[in-house]
């Protein structure tokens, strides 16, 4: 999975392909780090682009865990967005909508990060 | 009426061949029609499963194996796995970690809890040496 970052407004957005499983949930860890720490750095927040996001196991959601600390470490903040089916159906019953902010689509997510005040240099 | 589909392997207890198991679980989803959530529940059920076995039940790569047999018919799929790992029964797990605020649970004992909740019935027996666990869940 290569993250490719595009920025829009305020945030930075990261698109997700495939899977988030066991096979190559620390790759996608080693990815994601120095994005974190960019998008912190730079003011941005994180929109993780999970429209192409197909399967997570647990191996993928202790993944977005890690991520979610790291951005509070950092007093950064990010979101996700556009999730399929199967992705929306194990945040719900792991409750982990309750610890990533979701939305519906990737636009809802720009729009909101950039009106909360994310984006001005620090 | 349509007919019932099944299937079982058996795979070597390292983390290097849960691809295996996915190409046999994959060909069974199409031969029994399967639709892609149904399948991908599934998928994540075996996944949970077999990393399980291999990192608590062996703590690690190991040259026991693990037996997977499916089963579909009437919109159900059977599972029932077989693993030589210390005895442990997954389903006897608390779901306490649920009422602690996500950022501030354990990492671990999701993949259990994410089984149990896919499953609409399960049983465990520690059998001859085996663990062995039959769940069914609706497709």
């Amino acid at each position: 999975m290569s993250l490719v970052p595009t920025i829009n407004g305020k945030a930075m957005i990261l698109g997700l392909k495939g899977r988030l499983d066991q096979d190559n949930c620390e790759v996608f860890r080693g990815e994601l780090a120095p994005h974190l720490e960019s998008a912190a750095r730079e003011g941005l927040a994180i929109v993780l682009d999970l429209s192409q996001l197909e399967y997570v196991s647990s191996a993928g959601l202790r993944c977005f865990m890690l991520a979610v600390r790291q951005t509070k470490a950092l007093n950064g903040r990010i979101v996700v967005a556009a999730l399929q089916p199967m992705v929306a159906e194990i945040f719900q019953i792991s409750r982990f909508n309750m610890l990533l902010e979701v939305f519906a689509t990737v636009a809802a997510a720009v729009s909101a990060v950039s009106m909360d005040g994310f984006g001005t240099k620090k | 009426m349509k007919n019932q589909t099944q299937a079982e392997a058996m795979f070597p207890a390292k983390l290097g061949a849960w691809h295996l198991a996915r190409e046999f679980l994959e060909r069974f989803c199409a031969e029994a029609s399967l639709a892609r959530t149904p399948s991908l529940r599934l998928n994540l059920i075996l996944e949970e499963l077999f990393t399980n076995t291999v990192n608590h039940g062996h703590r690690g790569d190991s040259d026991f194996l693990i037996w997977i047999s499916l089963s579909e018919f009437d919109r159900k799929v059977v599972v029932t796995y077989l693993d030589q790992g210390v005895p442990f029964n997954p389903l006897a797990m608390s779901k306490a970690q649920l009422d602690v605020p996500p950022d501030e649970r354990k990492i671990g004992g999701l993949g259990v809890y994410l089984t149990r909740e896919l499953t609409l019935d399960s049983s465990y027996a520690y059998l001859y040496g085996r663990n062995r666990l039959q769940l069914v869940m609706a497709v």
